[in-house]
């Protein structure tokens, strides 16, 4: 090994030693007088081993810097130094210029540390005595040395067994020998090297073996003798957990493999897929189908299986525990306090959590300046907080966790909150809001203007925050790296930021998009929603210069790609009318892309483009396909950039008021798309579908004429969608997919030949309405014309027994109620007011919260129900049930709530607010069964 | 598929290998016959997919995908300013590792491997119109014509700047 090898090699272990040392320090000044010895000693061998070493190499400032801190952490072990904040001060300084020495080792020996030193040595001095005899001690024994080294293999078990013996010999006794060796004259540095690890290993077994002992002893205390002596053979074994140190870059390399053969891979299923779909049909026509390709099969899901885990397991190497960073914030809260004249205490949980390193890396900075941000702003000083009621010293809480595929990070405080009216007064003065749009915003959106560029809260600007330049640029790194940001506050009680992050950064989920003969790919991260236009709710117009998308009553900047990538190879100006809208958020600012095909989604691979690439503003780098073929990956951050400067002065002249800064009402159903054939394709809402099963088309039973199933020791009914809908033709595969659902009590089958997707689609417009039974309507979804399976309606149709005699029961209490539905859907609208007056109900429907209010405003003895979706534009749920309760006329109007997910959160906000039930949309018996229910109890109250 | 040569990094002839030698790739770009020494090429490959990449600088000529690399390809006709020949059936993509970066150059066609002695090369003569002096690392005399030998650092710094 030559010098710079060892040198590298020197740094890197000082790094390992140095690593936690910070924290280390810090609970041995927690611990004060009541020291943990082994905790002292863990400090004092890594600055001890990298002292040895730092000798060896003649590294002299680091030496004589570690050597002091040595001499002071000798101290406290042998408890003649009480650790307080000043004397640890100096070992957390001393701790972090040797840091910074190991990280600049060339010129480590032109660094002055006398200053340093001396204050180390002031520390020391305070009692003289004991230094002159750890002195004193390390002058004899020369000999001793020489045997270790020519004996080396026995000195092990040696100084094991020394230490069972007299443990209160052993600390001073590894800090003499190792002086010693370095005393040797004469010696060649290949034995002083050898002789200082033997003397470290020996060191260390010393420490596991009377570490066991210690516990043996405590277990019991009987057989003491025979315990220890078992203890010290089993720490002369080798140690059971082995590591390995591997540089990044091979791994990094081994990634890149792995990716590849991914993509081999995708290419080999599909290869395979494609075979068996042709062998399938020389089947049909009565070929005798060869049985190879049932092999190939097997083969490829071997293969498609190893490849997987392999991958799995190659990122699992890159990844890092998180509290490598958690670690480093003990101590800048511990300065901060000091420096605030504030009583802060971190708690860290979920140091283990472990995400990719390269996002372990990227989230030190925003973290430290969110850690920053909480204890500047959030925590109040000890004054503030007891005239408050809470205790002196606030707490700060560092929490990581994994949640549905993603790291989470949580910064919790427990200080004065943030006041959303103050922020949005302040977001009107800096001319981030304008006054209706800030009256309009609700008190969740208003706390997270902190992350509006520009924007600053602190009232005087402080060295630690408010400069004025943080949260955003906080939110722009965290979204870089293909994560989020939100903060939630309760003025007074304390602020929670939640930061979400990605696993991994290698692998991403995009979309894949044409433009002209060229393909892209954009991460599905920045993807809002996929847009078709329909020339009414949604359609492109003309600003100025600029194109807008007019999305629900908002408008977005449009961007065609195809003129932005600049696309010389065809030139043909093609249709501005055909094409396919992608709209994105990336940062604060949301805009739609024009592009002419959406492809396909894909998990790529990300390859770093070429120095001469790498700093082009639009592309994030580059990937390669499954056929091949490399592919851009787009920036939508610097597309967005890109677009600031075209439509800036169109949008602010041309449309004033009418843009409204990332407010977008979603109405996004989960559906499961099937088909019958490849000319027939449906679609059922997720929500009402209890399970999927596939099963042997021969386990379907005839009934008499009615298909059904045994499963689950009972039988299930089926249901054939071609009994009710009308279809070209029906696919009769060897297997199929039964969807499961409830309807009036029963469950029913509904059979699938195909299933193709579960997908999250927006059906908020774009959906025709059509009077077909069993079907809700039909729309667009992935490029398809799809049917909306209406599975009640169909149901009723199948099955029309069934409902005679629930029906019959119910009509007693049948009540026809005044309803009034507000709903942004035209979908959802028209579906919901042909229902209901189905059931004989009279409904009034309007598109908004802000025309309900209206209406009920002015006609409040018309209605003796109010419905209402949750996300719509002008005037959402929430807000129009708590302006409906603060009104005293509708104190006794039963409220439901609509939604396509009805989560516990939202579900909570709702009750709040007031509304009396929760529904799905598409669960009618549901929502009829509410419905009635709520009415009788209106009509009780009234009578009563 | 892309045929894949690779050229020996060593030379099994031992006389080869001394200083007084050295290894010249010679290739055509339009007319202009071009050396580069074998020391700085890792391989030569039949043209393949080049992805053309946006805004990039146009004597970038785009990306192609080598065995799970995305590797940026310099087209030289535009970085020397000689017209490009319809016909590319003949071409080739010289793969030269730079300071560990593996970056491709688009060639008309790849001639041989010349090993000429040290002595032969003449340093930047002024008679050399065709290329900008800056790429220049020696001229080599044949009988018959005169090669450019490149400097293949020098060339792929300045599409930097």
């Amino acid at each position: 090994m030559d010098e710079p090898d060892l040198l590298n090699e020197f740094v890197a272990e000082a790094r390992e030693h140095l690593g936690d040392i910070e924290i280390q320090l810090l609970q041995i000044e927690a611990m004060g007088e009541a020291i943990n010895d082994g905790l002292v000693n863990t400090v004092f061998r890594a600055i001890h081993s990298v002292k040895g070493a730092a000798g060896f190499l003649g590294l002299t400032q680091i030496n004589g810097v570690s050597h002091r801190l040595e001499n002071v952490l000798g101290k406290v072990r042998d408890k003649k130094l009480i650790p307080d904040p000043y004397n640890v001060d100096v070992m957390l300084k001393a701790a972090d210029r040797l840091k910074q020495l190991i990280e600049s080792i060339e010129s480590s020996n032109e660094t002055d540390n006398t200053e340093l030193c001396e204050r180390l040595d002031k520390i020391l001095d305070e009692e003289v005595a004991s230094v002159a005899t750890a002195d004193e001690a390390s002058e004899d024994g020369e000999a001793e040395t020489v045997v270790i080294n020519a004996e080396s293999e026995e000195i092990e078990a040696e100084a094991a067994s020394e230490s069972v013996e007299s443990e209160s010999a052993r600390p001073s006794e590894s800090r003499k020998s190792s002086a010693k060796v370095k005393s040797i004259p004469g010696k060649s540095n290949a034995v002083k090297k050898r002789v200082e690890s033997k003397l470290d290993d020996a060191t260390e077994l010393l420490d596991e073996a009377q570490g066991k002992k210690q516990s043996a002893k405590a277990a019991t205390s009987a057989s003491t003798s025979d315990s220890s002596t078992a203890s010290v053979r089993r720490a002369t074994a080798p140690a059971p957990e082995s590591t390995i140190r591997v540089g990044v870059r091979v791994l990094d390399r081994l990634m890149n493999l792995a990716g590849e053969l991914v993509l081999s891979r995708n290419q080999l299923m599909q290869a395979i897929a494609g075979a068996s779909q042709q062998n399938q049909a020389m089947a049909d026509q009565g070929t005798a189908a060869s049985n190879r390709v049932g092999n190939l099969d097997a083969i490829a899901a071997g293969l498609d299986q190893v490849t997987t885990e392999l991958q799995e397991s190659i990122m699992q190497t890159r990844m890092q525990p998180i509290g490598n960073v958690f670690n480093k914030f003990p101590r800048i809260i511990r300065d901060l306090s000091a420096s605030l004249g504030k009583q802060i205490q971190l708690r860290t949980e979920g140091n283990e959590v472990e995400t990719d390193k390269t996002i372990v890396e990227a989230i030190a900075d925003p973290l430290t300046h969110l850690i920053r941000n909480s204890c500047d702003h959030g925590v109040e000083t000890p004054e503030v907080r007891t005239a408050a009621g809470k205790s002196a010293s606030g707490t700060v809480i560092l929490r990581a966790y994994h949640q549905a595929g993603k790291v989470m990070i949580e910064i919790i405080d427990d200080g004065a909150g943030i006041d959303p009216n103050r922020l949005k007064s302040r977001a009107i003065e800096k001319g981030i809001l304008d006054a209706d749009a800030a009256a309009r915003m609700s008190d969740r959106e208003a706390v997270n203007l902190i992350f509006a560029p520009g924007f600053s809260t602190a009232a005087v600007v402080t060295d630690v925050s408010g400069r004025g330049v943080g949260m955003d640029v906080v939110r722009t790194n965290i979204e870089k790296i293909g994560g989020g940001v939100e903060v939630t506050s309760e003025l007074g009680q304390g602020s929670t930021v939640r930061i979400t992050l990605p696993l991994t950064l290698a692998i991403v989920p995009s979309m894949i998009v044409g433009v002209g003969d060229r393909r892209y790919a954009l991460p599905q991260s920045s993807i809002v929603e996929l847009v078709q236009t329909d020339g009414k709710e949604k359609c492109i117009q003309r600003a100025n210069q600029a194109e807008v998308l007019r999305l629900r009553g908002t408008l977005l900047p449009l961007v065609r790609l195809r003129q932005i990538l600049g696309n010389p190879c065809d030139s043909s100006e093609s249709d501005l009318d055909d094409c396919q809208l992608v709209v994105v958020e990336t940062g604060h600012c949301k805009f739609a892309m024009a592009v002419d095909r959406v492809l396909d989604s894909e998990e790529i691979v990300v390859k770093p483009l070429g120095r001469h690439l790498s700093n082009l503003p639009l592309l994030a780098g580059s990937t390669i396909l499954g056929d091949g073929r490399v592919a851009m990956i787009l920036d939508t951050a610097g597309i967005a950039s890109r677009i600031d400067l075209a439509t800036e002065s169109a949008s602010d002249e041309d449309l004033p008021g009418e843009r409204q800064p990332g407010e977008v009402a979603q109405d996004v159903q989960r559906m499961v798309l099937l088909s019958v054939s490849n000319r027939d394709r449906f679609a059922v809402s997720m929500d009402i579908v209890s399970r999927i099963e596939r099963v042997e088309a021969d386990r379907i039973e005839m009934l008499g004429e009615r298909p059904a199933m045994q499963y689950r020791g009972s039988t299930l009914p089926l249901i054939s969608i071609d009994e009710v809908v009308k279809v070209s033709e029906v696919d009769r595969p060897k297997q199929v997919h039964i969807i499961v659902f409830r309807v009036y009590g029963r469950e029913v089958g509904l059979i699938s030949p195909h299933l193709h997707d579960i997908c999250d689609s927006d059906l908020t417009s774009g959906v025709q309405m059509i009077r077909d039974e069993g079907v809700a309507g039909i729309a667009v979804i992935q490029e398809t014309s799809t049917r909306l399976l209406d599975l009640y309606g169909l149901t009723k149709v199948a099955r029309p027994d069934w409902f005679e005699v629930t029906g019959s029961d119910d009509e007693q209490v049948q009540r026809s109620a005044r309803i009034l539905v507000c709903e942004d859907s035209t979908f959802f609208r028209t579906f919901l007011t042909r229902t209901l007056a189905d059931e004989g109900h009279k409904i009034t429907s309007v598109e908004n919260g802000e025309l309900g209010w209206c209406e009920l405003a002015e006609h409040p003895d018309d209605f003796d129900m109010l419905m209402t979706d949750i996300e719509m534009p002008e005037l959402d749920g929430i807000e129009l049930t708590r302006r409906v309760r603060a009104d005293g006329r509708f104190d006794e109007l039963p409220i439901i709530a609509l939604s396509s997910l009805a989560d516990e959160e939202s579900t909570a906000r709702g009750r709040a607010a007031g509304v009396d039930d929760y529904q799905v949309k598409m669960n009618k018996p549901a929502l009829l069964a509410s419905i009635q229910s709520l009415i009788a109890k209106k009509m009780e109250t009234v009578e009563a | 598929m892309s045929a894949t040569k690779t050229l020996p990094t060593e030379s099994a002839d031992p006389s080869l290998a001394d200083n007084a030698s050295i290894q010249l790739v010679t290739f055509r770009v339009h007319d202009v016959m071009l050396a580069i020494d074998i020391e700085h090429v890792q391989e030569i490959n039949r043209l393949m997919d080049v992805t053309p990449v946006p805004e990039a600088s146009s004597m970038i000529h785009g990306v192609v995908n080598l065995r799970g690399d995305v590797v940026t390809v310099i087209n030289p006709h535009r970085v020397f300013d000689l017209p490009e020949d319809g016909d590319r059936s003949a071409g080739r993509n010289l793969i030269l590792n730079i300071r560990g970066e593996r970056i491709g150059v688009l060639v008309d066609s790849v001639s041989d491997i010349l090993t000429v002695s040290r002595d032969e090369l003449s340093a930047r003569p002024q008679n050399v119109r065709a290329i900008d002096r800056r790429f220049i690392q020696s001229v080599y005399l044949r009988s018959e014509d005169l090669v450019v030998v490149l400097d293949p650092v020098g060339l792929v710094d300045t599409i930097n700047d």
